[in-house]
């Protein structure tokens, strides 16, 4: 072997090496990046969040870098934060309460029906993702309001004779959170719904099913993943809502994420609100396990095997 | 749909056939009350059930893809019918054994749908129409679905099942062997009209209709007029005249169709005698395995003419360019009014 060989082949496997290890490691970043993305934007913040809550609050901001339970006991201490972050979790379930039947209703007649419309149907839901929520429930003000669509009509029929007061109230806010969250029921329903086979429905009405027995018996246990899904959706978003309290609702409806944001924003009390954050974030999660463990055990009686 | 009427009695396999779109499937639906007849009525036991909705009427129906309910088990499924009348856990647990005895799937009991087979389903879907004792059952086309020897044990097993059972059944198919082999009586449709309601055999060697003769067996059709003169009775299709036994219905002068089944068809390297002999050659070699088809050209009919012989016999080695002799009895010439 003369040394040019040595040194091309050499050099060559050298290369081979590295291009090797290479593939090797982009072989292990291929999925690690998605893991990665989820470290960053996820988990990262939420560890900041409870690293923060157990922080001490300086003065104009500043964060005391010592371990203190000050924030939590803060919270323990004033029953007006209790009593906030209950009415988030129950505007969170009434919402919910509501928006169900009649997302339900939608999402299953669109999915049942075959009229020429559907797509049409179909895309004015989806269509309203498209437009930013600030703008949508802003829109409500002008529906809402003194002066309002609602109130105007209701005057020139004659029907009342001063305009209600419909904006910076619970009913005004409610219409504008259940309005702007139906399509989060909507379309996980109308997806259930249309997987279910027709002749499926037609079997258990030849079997003596009327209607009504053959929604309950069918249609419903075989949609339940998708109320499941419209559900979590609808529940996760109304109870942390930020937008609809500030707009639409009144001093009388204070919700905990405004409540937070102006501690964070205001305050400039940024342990408390990591405290008040994480708080309200355990809540939800427990309450959403503890659903989702019940309505998979339904649907295990049920027997979706699927 | 176009006029349809046909009885049925009690204890019958009906069979209904014919091509896709004919109106069978429609009419199913009509008897099951998944679809409004615009005219007419439909009546069992003199019952009329014309206006009863489907969950009213007392018949069951097998799905051409079973309609199993996924998320119940097969015991859910069979005792589905009798949940909606109202029958007891007892009742329902006795309904389900029985038909899980009859169907031959004892023990399947908690089993889900999908862990079955397609020709367990199948049987899940025929037990589920009958567990509630029902005056009438309805199938669909139900063994489409499953693979040629599935479908023939199936075959029997429906037979068997309906027999042990009974119940009325009227069954659809585009199967004409399915329609002849398991049916007492047989209907013909044809493009939402009834064409023949017959019994199998009847229907096979009599067709009443140039379509039910067309449609049942394999044959060679030649149109032609009939004649009945000094030479007796004889059909003209094109310069040559066939020899055929009397028809009741059938006048001179009247245009005919005549179908020559390949199976009566007889053929022979040697010349053969008798009437309606014509030499040929063979222009194509249909194998089948079991029997071969051969179309041959026959010069004096101007036409070639299907013909089959059994595996076996010293026909079935003929090959293309071969000549043969053709030769088909008057009694087995099959001609309709068209």
């Amino acid at each position: 072997m003369s040394t040019p060989n040595t040194s091309v082949g050499a050099e060559v496997s050298r290369i081979k090496n590295r291009l090797a290890e290479h593939r090797y490691l982009r072989l292990l970043v291929a999925p690690g990046v998605g893991l990665l993305w989820v470290t960053f934007f996820l988990f990262a913040p939420l560890g900041i969040i409870v690293l923060f809550s157990f922080y001490g609050a300086g003065e104009y901001g500043a964060i005391v870098q010592e371990f203190t339970l000050a924030n939590y006991e803060r919270f323990v201490a004033n029953p007006i934060y209790h009593t906030i972050i209950a009415k988030s979790f129950g505007i969170g379930v009434v919402t919910t309460l509501i928006v169900l039947p009649l997302g339900y209703s939608l999402g299953y007649f669109l999915a049942r029906s075959d009229t020429k419309y559907k797509p049409l149907l179909l895309g004015l839901v989806v269509v309203q993702f498209w437009v930013p929520i600030i703008i949508r429930t802003y829109a409500w003000i002008s529906i809402l309001g003194r002066r309002g669509v609602v109130n105007q009509i209701l005057m020139m029929g004659s029907i009342i004779t001063e305009p209600l007061q419909l904006l910076y109230t619970m009913h005004g806010m409610l219409i504008g959170l259940v309005v702007s969250l139906m399509p989060f029921m909507i379309l996980p329903v109308y997806s259930a719904v249309s997987t279910i086979d027709d002749d499926i429905i037609q079997a258990a009405k030849t079997l003596g099913a009327s209607d009504a027995r053959a929604f309950y018996e069918v249609t419903l246990p075989l949609s339940w993943p998708g109320v499941v899904s419209g559900i979590l959706f609808t529940f996760i978003i109304a109870a942390g809502a930020f937008i609809a309290p500030q707009l639409l609702g009144g001093p009388g409806e204070r919700m905990i994420a405004p409540v937070i944001a102006d501690v964070f924003l205001r305050d400039f009390n940024w342990p408390f609100a990591a405290a008040l954050s994480l708080i309200y974030f355990l809540l939800i999660g427990v309450s959403l396990y503890i659903f989702t463990r019940k309505a998979d055990l339904e649907e295990a009686l049920e027997g979706t095997a699927l | 749909m176009d006029d349809v009427s046909f009885d049925v009695e009690e204890g019958e396999f009906v069979t209904v056939v014919g091509p896709s779109g004919c109106g069978k499937t429609t009419t199913l639906r009509m008897i099951a009350g998944l679809e409004e007849p615009t005219s007419g009525n439909i009546r069992i036991d003199g019952e009329d059930i014309t206006s009863l909705p489907a969950f009213e009427r007392d018949i069951g129906v097998v799905f051409q893809d079973y309609a199993l309910f996924p998320h119940k088990t097969v015991a859910e499924n069979i005792a589905f019918g009798l949940k909606m009348r109202g029958k007891s856990e007892a009742e329902q647990q006795e309904a389900v054994d029985e038909m899980l005895r009859i169907i031959n799937l004892e023990g399947y009991d908690d089993e889900y749908p999908h862990e079955c087979s397609g020709g367990e389903q199948q049987r899940v879907a025929v037990a589920r129409a009958l567990a509630f004792d029902p005056d009438l059952v309805l199938m669909d086309e139900p063994l489409s679905n499953l693979d040629k020897k599935l479908r023939q044990s199936m075959r029997t097993e429906l037979k068997r099942i309906q027999k042990e059972t009974g119940v009325t059944t009227i069954y659809v198919t585009h199967n004409q062997t399915e329609a002849l082999s398991m049916g007492d009586h047989l209907i013909v449709m044809n493009n939402g009209r009834l064409e023949q309601l017959d019994e199998p055999k009847s229907a096979y060697r009599e067709p009443s209709t140039p379509f039910v003769a067309d449609f049942l067996g394999q044959s060679t059709r030649l149109d032609g007029v009939f004649k009945q003169n000094g030479s007796g009775p004889q059909v003209r299709v094109g310069n040559v005249d066939l020899t055929v036994l009397e028809r009741p219905d059938v006048e001179s002068g009247d245009d005919v169709a005549v179908f020559l089944r390949n199976e009566l068809v007889r053929l022979s390297e040697s010349e053969l005698e008798g009437d309606n002999t014509f030499p040929g050659s063979i222009r194509d070699v249909d194998y089948q395995g079991s029997d071969v088809n051969f179309f041959v050209d026959l010069p004096a009919l101007g036409t070639s003419v299907q013909v089959s012989a059994v595996n076996g016999t010293p026909e079935a080695a003929l090959t293309e360019g071969d000549d043969v002799w053709l030769q088909v009895a008057a009694k087995d010439l099959i001609y309709v009014a068209s």
